[in-house]
This record gives structure tokens, sequence and C-alpha cells, in this order.
């Protein structure tokens, strides 16, 4: 429930456009309620801008409940912000304290070019699950839902691959802005279920190449990618995915 | 060989590469200390062992193997480097959190350029270094004991010594479980005790091979 | 009378007649067609990769960055299926009859009896793309109750069911994508609907990163743009949804039906201040252990721990002693309005409920209560810094979902030819009130199993000449974006979007909300204008057309809700009868509850549009029930 309101100093990434040079802007934020949540508080700053007759901040969001993976930002030096498994939409300024200074940043990596301020353009993943991030069946036809049962145990692990919410976080946080989080979560999922193992190898092969293709980092195994992912997303999914990798082209007769 | 090319130049690959020649590099670290440890017998055993290994016909291809492995092993970490920059280049205004807690992998490259320069100066200094004769049983062989013992008599040579297996130790503390992480070796019950065991082995290892150069230190050899 | 085109013959025979004997497309032939698909969640994710696999050329469009991340994605509960894994005596003839029943009777015997059947194809479809919907120790589907339904059929992916079933369609689209057969255009906003010789040619989009007006010729267009619930500004809706595409349609000629028919879902967490840009729904499974509570007395302010038993309301419990804490949504949500109504809410605002865990948390343990709501207790103290274990939550309820929408025929085509609507867009399924757990279901019906069929009806059927980009209805549609945007810009007034958005969502909620009377929608019928001369006078965007532009985004979208909210006063003063999540005070039984008039409202109001400010002109569909009989609710 609601308690002071706080003052806040915001040094926030401002870019027109994607080819010109950005900078941080410093804004003084007065009456902030602990009870809003982060991008509220942008809403906030925003409606001020307008008012003073400049242009608002861009940024991407959507669901604002923390599921559709649209917001982004870097808050600190953290992608998403301070608190451990919560998306910045669901971030709520009770985190910080009156007099704070807070910096934000785009989503920083040369696969996500910056739209304007804080839009980056993250459609580099949709191309990697268009490599092959599916199983190749048609509407219709399909056998009943039951004619295969899973291990409940296989089915929650694949489950927890695909809770992957393709915000992107594992890039921005990763000193490499290595993909290999998103990707090998999505490679687990269908790598795990039975649907999946007929394409298991083309699938990881296409999507590791297009990875690399888009200009994302290589892994070097620091782990802050599933420190910083709001769902959690283990890296074990990466070492699967290396597994199904040598699979696919050291130990395949292909 | 086609795809052998596409896969080595894959990212994935690269990290294939990289795990398999650093384990075979840890493997050879390993042998290293089990050699060094025979310091501890004596002069007579030491210098046995060291010429048996130097005489041996095996010990060129061995040799060249060893340093092919090594190489590869920079230049594939100076190409993942590489790769690795190039995929951020606007830098972050303020330095990322998370990967500041994360010492050891941040690392890994400088840590890695220490130890090239430690091995060149290492074996410029003892492989390549003082040759003292050794007669055994009438056969004069090296005294490499002997080198050895004279060698960590100067205080510069043993700090950079002890750094350098430190150094040595966090590079290992990183690799040995990424390693396995990178072939794709990971399991819920035992990744955390590979982890364990990654500290183990680093602080083992450095620390057997700091023994040895104190015990060289502390020898009644010639000053 | 419109006609809704539903084909003779017994009930359960309706469909496989209709497929078995419509008019199909030689498949050299398909490609010669190009399908304009708006909207990538469930429904449209689906059609556009359906579309595509059967060979149609498609084009699909989405405001978001990704077709990923529609609203879809954001439903937590599950999916429907008449699959009867459960052996519990489930069958399509009873989810078409509760589905039937739950809309009020104000929903089409046909279509919904469709949706029952084709429902269990849905379950084996998303199985196959590898959708990891929970499963038993046998490795079986599990299944739960939902929403107070007698049987368990509804198939869950955790709390995240919308994001998996979203992410199979994606997959399936993607897939398409690779193949070449779906061109797919993000970050585009439809801006206007292109019609020749009165069919739907094509559709006019401002790129929403370059700000360029767009056009795409085809033969048909989709509509899959969801709800239109964002009206309310404050809303469980994600903040790019909008009513936009399906009100440019409606302005072109294409009839808007029943749009009064809102959902009300009790569960939200409350409003915390004048900042609050969206509400957060919590799924109403909280309701089984949770008990729903208000003071006695007005205004009692003390900490909900300090206000002893015998001060305190259990009024679900007391008014529905059968039904409890388990009365459907509209019912529930109706009396929390009521008591804080009274006085007696509790919060700052006053505008909450208490939902209280206290006796449960007692009769089984914080480790049962944490293993079966964990994840929700979670997000409520993530949200409002509260813990749920100690603290009674707050809850109070939000706008969920429309049932209203588009109006649409048996084959979802409009009134308008070659514009067919699927999934929350259209009317067609809910009636009056939807069912929990069947939102998903429709969706996916409409775009894996419907349409696939019935597009293919009207393409064979239609004389669709060579139109491409360069024709003048494309020109003209263009020229009236162009000048809209320009005047927008143009306004430099003193207030933001955002200001007239939250003035016309807190009349849209106080009179056309949870209950409207005759005096509250006269009123909103005089000030909705006034708000919207208001605003064409005195907005303020900042930049300009060319560039990405939020503030000129969510402008024209708050220009068409500021239309849309008259036409459901016009709507919901018109049903002068209660129904479903229409409740008309006017309109109740002796005790209190919606009262319905079949006798002289058993039809589908749907709306064509005749000039802003102008009533709109009313065109009936007569409802016809001959498989089930009418009844009143009650929970008492």
């Amino acid at each position: 429930m609601s308690s002071k309101a706080m003052n806040l100093t915001l040094k926030v990434w401002r870019q027109t456009g994607p080819n010109e040079t950005g900078k941080l802007a410093t804004y003084e934020l007065q009456g902030v309620s602990p009870d809003m949540s982060f991008l509220e508080m942008i809403d906030m700053l925003n409606a001020r801008l307008i008012q003073e007759r400049e242009d608002p901040i861009a940024f991407d969001h959507d669901c604002r409940e923390g599921i559709c993976g649209m917001c982004s930002m870097v808050i600190n030096g953290t992608p998403h912000g301070p608190e451990k498994a919560t998306t910045t939409c669901q971030l709520h300024m009770r985190k910080f304290s009156d007099g704070d200074t807070i910096v934000i940043e785009p989503f920083r990596a040369d696969a996500f070019p910056v739209i304007k301020d804080l839009s980056v353009d993250r459609s580099a993943f949709d191309r990697v699950i268009q490599a092959g991030g599916y199983v190749s069946v048609k509407t219709g036809g399909s056998p009943d839902a039951n004619a295969t049962p899973i291990p409940k145990k296989v089915a929650d692990e694949a489950f927890e691959a695909a809770a992957c919410i393709g915000c992107g976080a594992c890039v921005a946080g990763c000193k490499n802005a290595s993909a290999m989080l998103f990707v090998s979560a999505k490679v687990s999922q269908l790598a795990l279920l039975p649907q999946g193992q007929s394409e298991a190898a083309t699938r990881v092969i296409n999507m590791v190449s297009k990875m690399d293709e888009e200009g994302f980092g290589n892994c070097t195994n620091t782990e802050v990618c599933e420190a910083v992912c709001p769902k959690e997303i283990s890296v074990r999914n990466i070492a699967r995915m290396n597994r199904e990798y040598l699979k696919a082209t050291v130990l395949s007769e292909d | 060989m086609k795809w052998l090319l596409r896969y080595i130049s894959s990212s994935i690959g690269k990290k294939h590469v990289m795990a398999l020649t650093g384990m075979a590099l840890f493997g050879f670290l390993l042998t290293h200390l089990a050699g060094n440890f025979l310091y501890f017998l004596g002069p007579e055993i030491f210098n046995k062992y060291a010429h048996a290994l130097t005489s041996s016909p095996l010990i060129y291809p061995a040799e060249i193997g060893l340093i092919t492995i090594f190489v590869i092993h920079i230049i594939f970490a100076f190409w993942t480097q590489s790769d690795n920059k190039s995929a951020r280049k606007q830098a972050y205004a303020v330095p990322l959190a998370e990967e500041h807690a994360k010492l050891s992998s941040s690392f890994m490259l400088l840590t890695g350029i220490w130890i090239i320069l430690f091995v060149i100066i290492h074996v410029g200094g003892i492989k390549f270094g003082s040759y003292i004769p050794y007669d055994l049983a009438g056969e004069e062989i090296r005294d490499l004991y002997q080198t050895v013992s004279t060698y960590f008599k100067t205080p510069g040579t043993i700090i950079f010594y002890v750094v350098s297996m430190v150094i040595l130790g966090v590079h290992l503390n990183h690799a040995f479980w990424s390693a396995h992480q990178s072939v794709g070796l990971s399991h819920r019950k035992y990744t955390p005790i590979l982890k364990g065991l990654s500290i183990a082995i680093a602080i083992g290892l450095a620390s057997g091979f700091i023994l040895v150069v104190f015990a060289a230190a502390l020898s009644k050899g010639a000053a | 009378m419109l006609d809704s085109k539903i084909p003779s013959g017994p009930l359960s025979e309706k469909w496989t007649e209709h497929k078995g004997h419509c008019k199909l497309i030689n498949p050299a032939n398909k490609r010669k067609f190009e399908v304009l698909v708006v909207g990538t969640g469930l429904a449209g994710a689906s059609a556009a990769a359906s579309l595509a696999e059967l060979g149609y050329n498609v084009k699909a469009f989405c405001v978001q960055d990704s077709p990923r991340r529609a609203h879809s994605i954001a439903a937590q509960g599950g999916i429907n299926a008449a699959k009867n894994y459960q052996n519990d005596g489930d069958s399509v003839w009873r989810l078409f009859y509760d589905t039937i029943k739950g809309g009020d009777y104000r929903s089409r015997e046909a279509n919904v009896h469709r949706l029952a059947e084709v429902s269990v194809n849905i379950i084996d479809q998303c199985v196959a793309q590898g959708v990891p919907f929970a499963r038993d120790y046998g490795g079986l589907l599990d299944n739960r109750s939902f929403g107070g339904a007698q049987v368990s059929r509804t198939f869950y992916a955790r709390g995240q069911t919308g994001q998996q079933l979203l992410l199979g369609a994606y997959s399936a689209l993607s897939k398409e994508i690779n193949r070449g057969a779906v061109e797919m255009y993000a970050r585009r906003e439809m801006m206007d609907l292109v019609v020749v010789d009165g069919k739907a040619r094509g559709i006019v989009c401002r790129n929403l990163v370059t700000g360029k007006i767009e056009s795409y010729a085809g033969d048909a267009v989709l509509l899959c743009t969801g709800g239109y619930g964002n009206v309310f500004y404050l809303s469980t809706n994600a903040m790019n949804s909008n009513v936009t595409a399906a009100w440019r349609c409606h302005r072109k000629g294409a009839y808007f039906a029943n749009p009064c028919y809102t959902q009300i879902h009790p569960t939200c967490i409350p409003v915390s201040g004048d900042h609050q840009s969206k509400l957060t729904l919590m799924s109403e499974s909280l309701r089984n252990d949770g008990r729903v509570w208000v003071p006695k007395n007005k205004g009692d302010k003390r900490p909900a721990s300090q206000i002893p038993e015998n001060e305190r309301d259990y009024y679900l419990e007391r008014k529905y002693p059968s039904f409890g804490n388990l009365v459907p949504r509209d019912v529930a949500s109706r009396n929390a309005k009521q008591v804080c109504d009274e006085g007696r809410g509790v919060g700052d605002t006053g505008l909450a409920v208490y939902l209280d865990f206290r006796d449960s948390i007692q009769r089984l343990g914080a480790d049962t209560i944490s293993a079966r709501y964990g994840n929700l207790f979670q997000m409520y103290e993530r949200i409002t810094g509260e813990d749920p274990y100690s603290v009674p939550m707050r809850i109070f309820p939000a706008i969920h979902y429309t049932m209203g929408g588009l109006w649409v025929d048996y084959n979802l085509m409009s009134n308008l030819e070659g514009l067919h609507v699927l999934g929350e867009a259209n009317f067609s399924d809910h009636g009056a009130n939807r069912l929990g757990a069947s939102a998903l279901m429709q969706g996916l019906a409409d775009g894996y199993f419907v349409i696939p069929y019935t597009l293919g009806i009207y393409l064979a059927g239609a004389t669709l000449p060579e139109v491409d980009e360069t024709h003048d209805a494309f020109k003209e549609a263009v020229d009236s974006v162009q000048k809209a945007t320009k005047k927008l810009l143009g306004i430099n007034g003193s207030r933001t979007v955002d200001d007239f958005h939250k003035r016309l969502g807190r009349m849209v909620w106080d009179n056309i909300g949870m209950s409207r009377n005759k005096e509250g929608l006269n009123d909103v019928l005089q000030k909705i204008p006034k708000l919207r001369e208001e605003f064409w006078s005195d907005v303020r965007i900042t930049g300009s057309g060319e560039q990405l532009n939020a503030e000129l985004e969510k402008a024209g979208r708050v220009a068409d809700f500021l239309e849309l909210g008259e036409l459901m006063a016009q709507d919901a003063l018109a049903r002068t009868e209660s129904c479903g999540g229409h409740f008309r005070e006017e309109s109740k039984t002796e005790e209190d509850e919606a009262k319905r008039d079949d006798e002289n409202f058993c039809f589908v109001s749907a709306w064509e549009y005749t000039a802003t400010g102008k009533k709109a002109k009313l065109h009936k569909e007569k409802l016809t029930f001959e498989n089930v009989e009418l009844t009143q609710r009650s929970y008492k």
C-alpha cells in the first residue's frame, strides 16, 4: 500500500533513430509512488515530457503482466532490473529508494539494433525460430493427443524450457551478447518431446547456423543469462543443445 | 570434409574444440604434476624419469601434438573473443552488474594470455635452461633436479611462478566444469558436484605445483 | 433480418454436411489467391499457418514486434475440449450445452455446436506441435474442472496455457514463413479496409517504425484483432490491444454486433492509484479456497486482522448459500461492486473486497495453499507488496473479455463480402457471457478448423477481378489515413491522449460496466460525444508521423474508442433486458438477479455505421433454439 512518494534522478538513453548516435539524458522526477510499476514511472515521465513539448521516451511494452516478453530495458546494468525472475513491467518502484539515480539503457547487441531510445529490433529471434523452431506438422490429421504418453518428468522439463518469453534479456545480460539460452530453450523443448524427434538433427543445425548468422556472440558459460532470465530458464538447456549439436554433426552419418 | 569446416566455424563447434583441447591440456597438466612430484623422491629418480621422457622416440610426436593442441586452444580462444567483441560494438554506459559478480569467466582471456607468457618463460627457463651433467651409473644424463633447484632460488622467479599458478587455478576453476557444459555433459545431480570439484581441482593443481616450487626453493642445491 | 447462413439438417450433422458439400478449390489454383490476415494471436496465427499449408498466398500483419507477443499469450487457466479423457461423462453435447447456457442463450446453436465438435481436434493438433500440456504420472494428459464446470475438460499448461498455445500457433506460422508461404509484417497497424465493388480487397497499414502508410491488396481479409476491452482504459488487456482495425471495418460497412456484451472478471488486483495503467488478473481458482468478505459497517478502516468475526460480512456465502464463493463471474463481480457502492469497500481507495485465505491456511496448512496457489500469491505480492499468507488479498473486478464484435455468418464472414472475422474480434460463440477456458478454444477453432473450409467457400464462389495497390480505392484510403494523421498531429492542444482515454474509461466503467440503467446510459450518451469533440480540439501529440510515435498510435486508437463507447451505450440502452454480462438494473428478478426477456430480445443486435455522432442503424438476427430449452439461471 502507498507510502511516501519518492524523488528520483533518471538517466535515460535517448537515440532518435537506428543510425544516430545516442546519449544519456538526465531527468529529475518528483512524486513517484512506490506502488507504481517501473513502466508506469516512465509513463509519468512521458506525460511530463509531452506537457513540456518534448519527445516522450520510446520503449516497448504490451501485456504489462510479465508474459508477452515485449518490455525490455537494462536498469542499472541489469536487464529487467534488480528483482529476480521479474520483467520490467512487473518491477515496482518500492524496490527503489528516495534519492536514487537510475540508469536506463536499451538491450544492447548488434543483433538487436536500436529503433529509437529504449526500443530495439528483436526480429533476429523470430528468424532463428523460423529456421527450425517447430514440428513440421500440418493442421488436421494429427493422431489422438493421448496416443503417445510422455513421462510427466519429461513433459515438465519440456515445459520449463518452453516457458521462455523471447524477451532477449539473456542476450542483453551476456557480456558476449550470446543468444544460446533463447535458442537452446526451443531446441530443448522439442528435443525432449517425442513429437520433435524426427527433425531434431536438422533443427539444431539450422537454428544454430541462423543464430550465428544473425551476429550473436558465443557462449562462455558465465551463466549470467540464467541469472537475469525473468522465467529462470536453466543453462542445462544450453548443455542439451551442445549435446544435440554434437549428435547432429560429428556423430551423424550425414 | 566440408561439414567439418562448417562445424568448427560454428559457435558451438568452436566451443567443442575449446573444450576438447582444454581437456587434453588438463590431462597434460596432471601428468606434468605427477612427474613434478618425483622431485620429492630425490635427484636419482627425478633425473631418471626426466631422461626416460626426453630420450623416448615418442617425445617429438608428443611435443608436436601438445604444441598443436595448445595453439589450437589459443587460436579458438581469440577467434571466439573476436566474435564476441563484434556482437556488441556499442558498450553499456553502466557495466553489466551480473557479469561483475562472475570473475573467472570474464578473466579467461586475460588468464589465458598470462599462461601463454608463463609457458614461454617456463620452457625457456627449465627445458632450455642450464645443462648440468648427472652421473647415472656411468651414463651421463641431464641433472634436471639440480637445474630446478637452482632455478627457484631467485625471489622474482618464485613470486612469478606462484602468481602464475594462482592464475592457472583461476583459469581451471572456470574451465573444468565449463568444458563439460560445452560438450553437453550436464546433469541435475552431478553438475553441482562437478562445480565443487572444479574449485577443488583448481586449488589442488595450483598448490601442487606451488609445493614443488617451494620444495625447490628450500632445497640444499647450490645457490 | 440478417441471414446467418446456418446449414439445414440436424444440429450434430450441420458442420459435417456443410464441409462435405462445400465447393473446393483446385490445389493449383489456391496459390492464385492472396489472403491478408490481420493479427497473429491464436486465431490469426493458426489461420495464417493453416491457409498457407493449403496453398494460399498469405500475408500476415501484427502490431507487436513479433507475432509471438499477441495478447492470447496472457491467458492463464486453460482450454476446454470435449475429450472425455477423465471418463466423467463429458461429451460434445455437454460442452455445447454448457456454452449455450453459460452464454445466457444469446449465441447461435449451430456455431456453438461446431465449436464443441472441433474442440477435440485442437488438442490433438497442439500436442502434435509440441505444446507441453500438463500430464499425469502415467504420461497422459491431465485435466481440471474450471469455472464451475461439472466435468474436468480443461487442458492446461500450468498457469501459462495461452502462452503455450500461442507459441504452438506461432511455430506453425514460423514454419510457413520459412517455406515462403506466409509473408510476415510485424509492427504494422491496420488503418483502413479497402473495399472494391462491395468486396473487401485489401488493407492500408501504418508501418509503426517508419510511419509509412502501406497498401496491401488481396482476395480476402481475415480480421483476427481481438477484443475492445481497452475502451475501459483500465483492463486486463495488453496496452496495445485496440478496436481500431475492427472499427475501421465497421466504418466501411461491417456490422458491429452486441457491443454491450462485456465480461468483468471478479478476481483482479485492485487499482492502487491514478498512475495505474493496467490491471492484472488472477486465476479465479483462488475462489476455491479464499473467502470473500467486507466489513459489516460502512467506512470501517481498521486493518483486516482487527475486525472481529462478527463484524465481517461474507456476503457471497450469506446470499448464495449453495454456491457461496464460487458463484459465476458476473454474479461475483456485481456483488463486489454493490458492497463497495455501499461504502464498505476496503483498502485506500475503498474499491476492493477481501479474499481471505486465513481459514484455509488453518484447515489445510500454508504448504498446501502454497502448492495450489504459490505462483499467484507471489504475483500478488510482487504487485502490491503485501503477503497474502498473513494479510487477506484485496480483489476487485476488471474488464477482461468482450463477447461482442463484428457480426459474422456461420462461415465467419461479415456482411461485407470477403471480410472474415475470427476469434475475440467476432461476436459469434459466447453469447452474452463467456465460460472460463473457452476463449482459447474459440480462437483456435476458428483459425485451425473453421476458416480453412469456409474461406474456400467464399473464394470458390466469388467473382474477383484483378485489383492491385494502384487501384483508386487504395489511393483514397491512403489519402484519408494521411489526412487523419495530419489532423491529429496538427491539433497541438493541451491534454495527453492518456488523459482522454482515462476519462472515457471512467465513463464507460461507471455507466456501461457491471450494471447499467437507462439514466446512466442516456447520460453517457451525452458525455461521450462531448469528450470526443474535446479530444479532436485539445489533444496534444508530439513528434511526427514519419517515425516511431507511440502517442500518435494511441491517439488513433482512442479516437476509435471514443466512437465505440457511444455505440456500446446505444446498444446497452436498446437492450432493456438483462443477460449474461449485460445487467440492466431495470430488469432483475425479485432476488436481484439478471432477468432475461426472451420474448423480446432473443436476437443479435448488429449495428450499421451511419456517421460519427449519428445513431447507428440496428439490424437484428433472430436466435432460434431448436435443441435446448431456455431457462433462467439461479445460484441460490
